[in-house]
């Protein structure tokens, strides 16, 4: 473990227990997330990355249970064990916002309509201390939605969500998110001074752009993860590959042939017995539908859990 | 927001004289009228028709129907609701008698029913799915469909009649009764008037408490590290609350609706036991003031209840 990992999953396992089933959305997840670093989970909806996150963030539903796995979260040299934590204690709550913060997909129903939005900044700034009163704490709600290049923020700190655009709310949601100047930011979909981020999106071309490192996530397990260059160059794992294949490339012109990877996710209670691609993949055999394959390092620092190994053959085989 | 009130207040107007003319109208198509109530049987039948032509023209009963209704909308603008036919005392004053005891009651029951279906409405949304849940739900459900009439003899018969633990009815005068005394008479009247209410807006603040507390800014607010307490009762109530108040504030007549089916069964000397006198003795000054004032309160607590909503959620502007 060296110094620069701050959040640390290992061998992750969540279910969700609902109407007497049990849904075993993360199957064994691993990853660790570096200082300053911007990693990004892909996949489709419903494969588990933003349990992912709420396993980090402490807000997994009710009804649902962190099975086995440790998740850590290092600060100031202290091993924090995330995954021990009563989710509803003080320890847990300091470290929401402080230690890591979240932004939610959409930003018009993440504030709430019926107080100002200086007032839900101001929360989390008396919340964590970083404010004596409700008047510093309200200067420097000010002085964050400047930042955030909000125009007049001295009039729009008093107003209500819904006198905010779509971009203005995203833009106080970040305001809000690193007002106690968190190690770790968490975003579902759509970067800052030092702190890591966790980008949980289906966008591949946000992917390109921003990522130091990838991890792409089926069915709860990541399939494949990796430096943002390796993956995307060479694509290990076929769902990755398949993923790739079916987006746009800017820049290609028009005529590209996208493939739509065939079939559909499989329904959670009723999971194939092997590898979790397997009925979908072009590159199955027997072997994928009897066992889940182990992970395996294709390359340096790049990891792929598939019996194929198409990095072996040339990336497309 | 003082234009609009205006407007609403001008609006009134039109809207209390058609209904004050419907109810005028439907007190004429009764059979019979107030002499019949007036005189006992028996010298009903030994007055000559002259005599109660008589009586009848001197009670103001045989001007036409539209004449009369005139008659009665000038002395209400005039600030003269009439006498009562029965006892010749002015209607304003025999209101005034019985207003404190309806008032009594009413507020009784609505503060019971506001704070305790709010409270209980958030302890079975915070505890969904337990056992205490689906108790309150039951109760919930009975409260909703029980005729109050119904549960005011049952509680009559059980803690009155068979254990004497609360007096059958009547109410305490204002006299010199330590309160606790008098609270013995309100407490049955005031928890079966409560009792639907309380139960409606259980079942309301449960359901619109379990809607935010599924919202996406629920999750923000515990995100940033807020305390469950402030998550729950400050983000989740807060915003929960607007429609239960809209509830509450449209039912600030029926409890003086509810009150006239209440007030019977426990013999409250109230407006509603006067109002159901005064309909069978056909005395229509009494029952034209009941329902003038009911229907001003209908509609005045329809504007309370746009003010408050603008007050309370800063996404409604009154225009």
């Amino acid at each position: 473990m060296d110094n620069n990992t701050i959040i640390s999953v290992r061998d992750l396992h969540v279910n969700f227990y609902n109407n007497d089933r049990c849904n075993r959305v993360i199957r064994g997840v691993n990853f660790d997330l570096k200082k300053g670093k911007i990693l990004c989970v892909v996949g489709e909806s419903g494969c588990g990355k933003s349990v992912t996150a709420n396993a980090i963030m402490g807000l997994l539903p009710d009804l649902s249970r962190i099975e086995q796995g440790e998740i850590h979260f290092y600060d100031n040299d202290q091993d924090i064990r995330i995954d021990q934590l009563p989710r509803k204690g003080r320890e847990m709550r300091k470290i929401r916002g402080e230690g890591i913060a979240m932004i939610f997909q959409d930003p018009m129903t993440s504030l709430n309509p019926v107080f100002t939005v200086g007032y839900q900044i101001n929360e989390a700034l008396l919340c964590h201390h970083q404010a004596k009163n409700k008047k510093e704490a309200t200067g420097k709600s000010i002085e964050l939605l400047k930042q955030m290049g909000i125009p007049l923020p001295e009039k729009r700190v008093g107003e209500y969500p819904h006198q905010f655009s779509g971009g203005m709310s995203q833009r106080a949601m970040i305001a809000m998110a690193m007002s106690c100047h968190p190690k770790v930011l968490m975003l579902e979909l759509k970067n800052q001074e030092g702190t890591a981020i966790l980008l949980i999106t289906h966008d591949m071309g946000v992917v390109a752009e921003l990522a130091d490192e990838i991890a792409v996530m089926y069915m709860g397990n990541i399939i494949e993860s990796g430096e943002a260059r390796a993956v995307m160059k060479n694509p290990s794992h076929p769902y990755t590959k398949a993923l790739l294949d079916s987006i746009p490339v800017l820049g290609r012109g028009k005529d590209q042939d996208l493939q739509p990877i065939r079939g559909s996710t499989p329904d959670p209670y009723n999971r194939p017995k092997g590898c979790q691609f397997a009925p979908r993949c072009d590159y199955c055999t027997e072997c994928c539908t009897q066992q889940m394959p182990e992970e395996q390092i294709v390359e340096p620092g790049h990891m792929c859990r598939c019996f194929h190994n198409l990095f072996k053959q040339g990336g497309d085989a | 927001m003082g234009t609009y009130i205006s407007r609403k207040v001008l609006s009134l107007i039109p809207l209390t004289l058609a209904i004050s003319f419907l109810i005028y109208l439907g007190m004429e198509l009764m059979p019979g009228d107030a002499v019949s109530f007036l005189l006992p049987p028996d010298a009903l039948a030994s007055l000559s028709p002259e005599q109660l032509e008589q009586m009848r023209e001197a009670l103001g009963l045989n001007a036409p129907f539209l004449v009369r209704y005139f008659r009665w909308l000038g002395g209400i603008l005039r600030g003269d609701f009439g006498y009562s036919l029965q006892s010749g005392v002015p209607v304003s004053e025999i209101l005034m008698n019985h207003l404190p005891a309806t008032l009594e009651l009413s507020i009784a029951s609505l503060l019971m029913s506001s704070v305790l279906g709010i409270v209980l409405g958030m302890i079975s949304a915070l505890r969904k799915g337990t056992l205490l849940d689906h108790t309150l739900d039951v109760v919930g459900m009975i409260g909703v469909a029980i005729p109050q009439f119904l549960l005011g003899l049952i509680l009559v018969l059980l803690l009155c009649l068979n254990t004497n633990v609360f007096p059958v009815g009547g109410r305490m005068a204002y006299a010199n009764q330590p309160l606790l005394e008098r609270l013995n008479y309100l407490f049955l009247p005031a928890l079966v008037n409560g009792f639907s209410m309380t139960a409606g807006v259980m079942r309301y603040a449960r359901s619109s408490m379990l809607d935010s507390m599924g919202r996406d800014y629920m999750k923000t607010a515990r995100a940033k590290g807020l305390p469950e307490w402030r998550v729950n009762f400050l983000h989740g109530l807060r915003a929960a609350i607007t429609p239960v108040v809209v509830l509450i504030g449209f039912r600030l007549p029926m409890l003086i609706g509810g009150a006239v089916v209440i007030e019977t069964v426990f013999q409250w000397p109230g407006v509603g036991e006067l109002f159901i006198k005064a309909i069978r003795a056909q005395n229509t000054p009494v029952v034209m003031m009941i329902a003038f004032f009911s229907v001003l309160i209908v509609l005045m607590s329809s504007i309370l209840v746009d003010i408050v909503t603008a007050w309370l959620d800063p996404r409604i502007k009154l225009s």
